[in-house]
């Protein structure tokens, strides 16, 4: 007799203990991840919360939460407003609700909470309403921090654009500016100094026609100079076009263009059948333009000149070839090549104020491509640029 | 009488240097007997509307081009090219423009604006005398001016 009452007790002590150590853990999870359990009874007129639900509220167990209109009361008035009618309506026609509302706890501070209700009908009736509340406060503040900051990032951007294009729109007019002050004096110091030479021509001897030629070709020199530093500073400036571009025909037009006439039937040129692209074509003409005048200026004097032009194509990219059979430069030097103002050769020698390669690279780079040239005794001198194939 | 010779050229240019050298160019091919020069868009204006400095000029006389430089002080070149296309009894006769300026925006303006020509004047003497002459030739003996 006593051992069943004793294994009874045992059975039901087991079972308490079981459903302590859930209550508790429930609660700690509840805690943990503060959120709170609630119940409406449609029958009693009864609330019930958990403790966490108190502790959202910061209130503490002394407070009675059976009147829904002081619960409610806590809530800011616009959440307030909105939690009432989703409640009622839940009462009302079952609908569930899950919303993000604004709480003002017993101690002033204004929190975030998310909640959520469902109804629990019986047969047909509706019967209990119940949910959670969660406090989603540092979500919350993070989310409308985050939004604010992303806002204020795209004025920024869009300021520093602006100031950027206005910018690049001033160099632009203010290299336009400098070049065209800068011109005019070249102008009479080349001018002037060939109308003595042409108007007193009788009277001066050859030394003195000399060194007033020395003049004028400086001031050519300068000239060039200035353009490319003009051509260099728009093409960092300018929006690149984008057309289909006859590359072989271009070649053709800027060979002409480059070489001298008299020295036309002095070079074997070979340009030979080049893909069409797709680019800025008064860029591309300078790119051109300065390749074949760098091989001309280099086959000058030779017995023998050639110049090559060909194309190789790959699946990202088109790459076209000049070459020419001259002077070449030490492959040590490549990487001093294209940029401004560098030269690889005696001034006497070779013309050329050093920045129509920089000007090539910038252009091809604007373009997405590469540069390069290499140099050898069996091939020559081959400048290379690349252009990256569109997507058919 | 003095103003009976009809004007070949109105040059407008203030950069006296320039002006030396396009009057010389157009000298040394003598292609032009008569050519007033000017050095600011105002004067310009004056002269061609016969007022102020020029009014006591017969305004039917007309030049047979004006070269056009673009940047004049007190008024821009392409302002008075818009003066000159919107008064009747200017606005046939041919402008080119002669400015250093390759600058898109004032192309497009030039054409726009009804520029007949538009030409960047040569650092090198040489091409600017060539540009001079060639145009000299067109305009004033080639061509037929209205």
């Amino acid at each position: 007799m006593n051992s069943m009452k004793n294994e009874k007790q045992s059975e039901t002590s087991l079972l308490l203990e079981k459903s302590e150590r859930m209550n508790r853990l429930l609660e700690e999870s509840q805690t943990i991840a503060h959120i709170g359990g609630w119940e409406y009874d449609l029958a009693t007129n009864n609330i019930t919360w958990t403790p966490e639900v108190y502790r959202i509220y910061g209130v503490g167990p002394e407070y009675n939460p059976n009147s829904l209109q002081n619960d409610i009361a806590f809530y800011a008035p616009a959440s307030a407003f909105l939690i009432e009618a989703a409640f009622n309506r839940a009462v009302k026609e079952g609908v569930s609700y899950d919303l993000e509302l604004q709480l003002i706890r017993a101690d002033g501070n204004t929190i975030w909470v998310r909640t959520m209700g469902r109804v629990i009908t019986e047969d047909g009736k509706i019967t209990r309403v119940h949910g959670n509340i969660m406090d989603v406060t540092e979500r919350k503040t993070a989310q409308l921090e985050l939004a604010r900051l992303n806002e204020s990032l795209e004025i920024r951007v869009r300021e520093r654009t602006a100031k950027l294009e206005a910018a690049n729109k001033e160099l632009e007019g203010f290299a336009f500016r400098i070049a065209h002050d800068l011109k005019a004096p070249l102008r009479a110091i080349s001018g002037f100094s060939k109308m003595v030479a042409e108007d007193y021509s009788p009277v001066l001897d050859e030394e003195c026609k000399r060194r007033l030629a020395v003049v004028s070709e400086n001031a050519a020199k300068l000239d060039t100079l200035i353009s490319n530093i003009v051509t260099i500073t728009r093409i960092g400036t300018t929006e690149p076009g984008s057309s289909v571009m006859a590359m072989r025909e271009m070649a053709l037009a800027m060979y002409h263009e480059v070489v001298p006439a008299a020295e036309i039937p002095d070079i074997k040129f070979m340009l030979c059948p080049i893909p069409d692209c797709t680019g800025d074509s008064t860029m591309m003409r300078k790119v051109w333009s300065n390749l074949i005048s760098n091989a001309v200026k280099f086959t000058a004097g030779m017995p023998d000149r050639v110049i090559e032009i060909y194309a190789e194509t790959t699946d990202s990219e088109l790459r076209y070839f000049v070459r020419d059979n001259g002077v070449g430069f030490d492959p040590a030097h490549i990487s001093k090549l294209f940029n401004l103002f560098s030269r690889l050769h005696r001034d006497c020698d070779y013309q050329g104020a050093g920045a129509g390669l920089a000007i090539v690279r910038r252009i091809v780079e604007l373009h997405g491509g590469q540069v390069g040239a290499e140099c050898s005794k069996a091939r020559g001198t081959v400048f290379w640029f690349s252009l990256p194939r569109s997507p058919e | 009488m003095e103003s009976d010779k009809r004007v070949d050229i109105l040059l407008v240019e203030d950069n006296p240097d320039d002006a030396e050298l396009t009057i010389r160019a157009f000298d040394k091919y003598k292609l032009a007997n008569n050519i007033v020069h000017v050095s600011d868009g105002e004067l310009a204006l004056d002269y061609l509307l016969a007022r102020g400095k020029y009014s006591g000029r017969d305004i039917e006389s007309r030049p047979r081009i004006i070269l056009l430089d673009l940047q004049l002080p007190k008024i821009h070149g392409l302002e008075i090219l818009r003066t000159i296309r919107s008064t009747p009894q200017l606005k046939l006769i041919p402008v080119i423009i002669l400015t250093t300026s390759k600058e898109e925006s004032d192309l497009i303006h030039g054409y726009d604006g009804g520029a007949n020509s538009y030409i960047v004047k040569p650092v090198d003497f040489e091409k600017f005398t060539n540009v001079v002459r060639e145009l000299g030739f067109y305009w004033l003996l080639l061509n037929e001016l209205p």
